[in-house]
């Protein structure tokens, strides 16, 4: 059960136990869910229709009007006189160069766990349970001091540092390959297989599925994070869209238009990684949910 | 030659464990340690630390500060905890009952995935005193500038980012329930209304419970939307405990009492792991 909700197969469905009623139900059951998926919605909507428009037109323009005077001022602007391009380029590198460290470290560690018996499995394994339920509050001042001591506030690599292991990951790819039969592995073994090729040339076929989805739910961690790169980036050049976003109010972009502007850049590519993966990413959070 | 072949298993499985585990050792474990030992001293940036022993922590028994941050975040615990579970079942059960409703749910989760700086940008400019909600309600409230409005607010903020994920446990809860309960219950002539209150409500009241400290456990770290929205404010009616480790971290340096807070906060939030532990254990 768990095997398949991880690699994503298990849909959310309708329960099976819906049968012929009276409509009247089930029509006010369905404007019940516009009305609420209509309230999520409409801020965000109109948000991204902000971004088009002149920051005057912004709160003047009646929320189910089209009639605007369209523009891409606001993100000229921002590519101009605020370094958009900057923080969009420094949240791409951090994002994407965590995932694949997070991918890595995640895999190599739920392999060692779910398939080698050890001395000290146990005790290593209960650090990763700790870690899943520990707030980020209680390392983040060691940490960030740490960081300062080895020179590395204000630099990628301080910011992508603490978010390159993953308890979650960890805990997930054992879960994972625990179910894997482990006479797979031994025949490649039989077969002259180096431990390194079986975890190349098996393991990590084998782990497609759940490594997209873990490398889309940590994308979108890493993507949205903002209290750490708010501590550790300092300068305008290190600022990833959360941080630059939120110091730049009031400096360079004073306007709303071009704040939502940047928004919308920063909500694309999370989008994008939502509107692709979707089911897997809801099912992730679901089982999430339930192994915290 | 066998136990040539345990220690060959153990090799290899410590060679694939102990890189990433002492990386982990680095950024999480150690870090943890520290926090401890920093909250037993009096460690201010740019001064020597002294050993203080549990002074901080007796400090912040009393301390006033401490306590409404403490207090704001419980309040802010509960008032995402309760209409947060309670409207993720109602969601989840409309979502159930329909056909062709993943649309739903896929929209409802999209503020789950979105930057929270971008969620905080977008709610200031409804909330604020010429903002959208004042324009569409004819109102001139200034609801994140008054003590009385700010922290509800915050709440409906976080409500509306998290109440997709909360969705999602109830519909995996909604699933878990046997069709034979509701066919059963059709034989003995029961309507809707009965089988949802007699079968549905009780079967998922641990569900919602679990919601429940979740959302509790998600109130306990929110950094973000305070810290943007109101800062705290106004008169520290919304601040929260992270955002008071942050301050005093940043703007008074005094790390000791800072690690203390901290540690307190990871104490909390490891005491509702263990409540939802329980919580799960008792549904299977």
């Amino acid at each position: 059960m768990k095997n398949a909700q991880m690699r994503g197969k298990l849909v959310i469905q309708d329960i099976p136990f819906q049968r012929k009623k009276i409509n009247i139900y089930k029509i006010l059951n369905y404007f019940f869910l516009i009305f609420i998926t209509g309230l999520t919605a409409v801020p965000l909507l109109w948000s991204w229709k902000a971004a088009f428009l002149p920051s005057s037109e912004i709160f003047e323009l009646n929320l189910l009007s089209f009639n605007g005077s369209w523009t891409f001022q606001n993100f000229r602007e921002g590519f101009a006189s605020a370094p958009f391009m900057t923080f969009f380029l420094n949240s791409t590198l951090i994002s994407i160069a965590s995932t694949v460290i997070i991918l890595i470290s995640s895999l190599s560690a739920g392999y060692g766990f779910s398939q080698f018996r050890f001395k000290g499995k146990n005790v290593l394994f209960a650090l990763v349970i700790v870690a899943l339920v520990m707030p980020f509050q209680a390392i983040m001042i060691p940490l960030f001091l740490g960081t300062a001591k080895a020179g590395l506030i204000n630099t990628h690599m301080g910011i992508i540092l603490p978010s390159a292991v993953s308890a979650f990951g960890i805990f997930m790819m054992r879960q994972f390959l625990l179910n894997t039969p482990r006479d797979l592995i031994d025949a490649a073994l039989i077969d002259g297989c180096s431990q390194l090729a079986v975890f190349w040339r098996i393991i990590i076929p084998l782990t497609k599925g759940p490594l997209a989805t873990l490398a889309a739910v940590s994308f979108l961690g890493v993507w949205n994070n903002y209290l750490w790169p708010l501590m550790v980036a300092q300068e305008v050049s290190m600022y990833t869209l959360p941080v630059g976003l939120s110091l730049l109010q009031g400096t360079y972009a004073t306007n709303y238009g071009t704040i939502f502007a940047g928004s919308l850049l920063a909500c694309v590519p999370a989008l994008l990684v939502f509107l692709i993966m979707r089911r897997q990413i809801i099912n992730n959070y679901a089982i999430s949910g339930l192994t915290q | 030659m066998a136990g040539e072949l345990a220690r060959r298993e153990a090799r290899a499985g410590l060679s694939f464990v102990l890189p990433v585990l002492a990386l982990f050792a680095l950024i999480n474990t150690t870090p943890v340690a520290i926090s401890f030992i920093y909250s037993l001293t009096d460690f201010t940036l740019g001064s020597k630390a002294k050993f203080v022993g549990l002074a901080n922590y007796q400090f912040l028994a009393t301390d006033s500060e401490f306590l409404k941050a403490l207090i704001v975040t419980l309040k802010m615990g509960i008032g995402l905890a309760l209409p947060g579970s309670l409207l993720a079942f109602l969601i989840a059960l409309a979502i159930s009952k329909g056909s062709k409703t993943g649309i739903f749910s896929t929209i409802l989760f999209i503020p789950v995935i979105y930057p929270s700086v971008v969620s905080a940008f977008i709610w200031g400019a409804t909330l604020k005193g010429d903002g959208l909600i004042n324009r569409y309600l004819g109102l001139h409230n200034d609801w994140l500038n008054s003590v009385s409005t700010a922290l509800p607010s915050l709440i409906l903020v976080l409500l509306w980012t998290n109440i997709g994920f909360y969705i999602v446990i109830v519909l995996t809860g909604l699933r878990g329930v046997s069709p034979s309960f509701y066919e059963a219950a059709s034989l003995d002539g029961a309507n809707e209304w009965k089988k949802l209150r007699w079968i549905t409500f009780p079967l998922m009241k641990p569900v919602i419970l679990f919601v429940g400290i979740i959302a509790t456990s998600d109130a306990m770290q929110i950094f973000t939307q305070p810290y943007l929205l109101t800062g705290g404010g106004p008169i520290e009616s919304t601040k929260v405990l992270a955002g008071l480790i942050y301050e005093v971290l940043f703007e008074r340096l005094q790390i000791g009492i800072a690690s203390a807070i901290a540690v307190s906060l990871a104490l909390i939030s490891a005491f509702i792991a263990v409540l939802q532990y329980l919580v799960v254990r008792s549904k299977r």
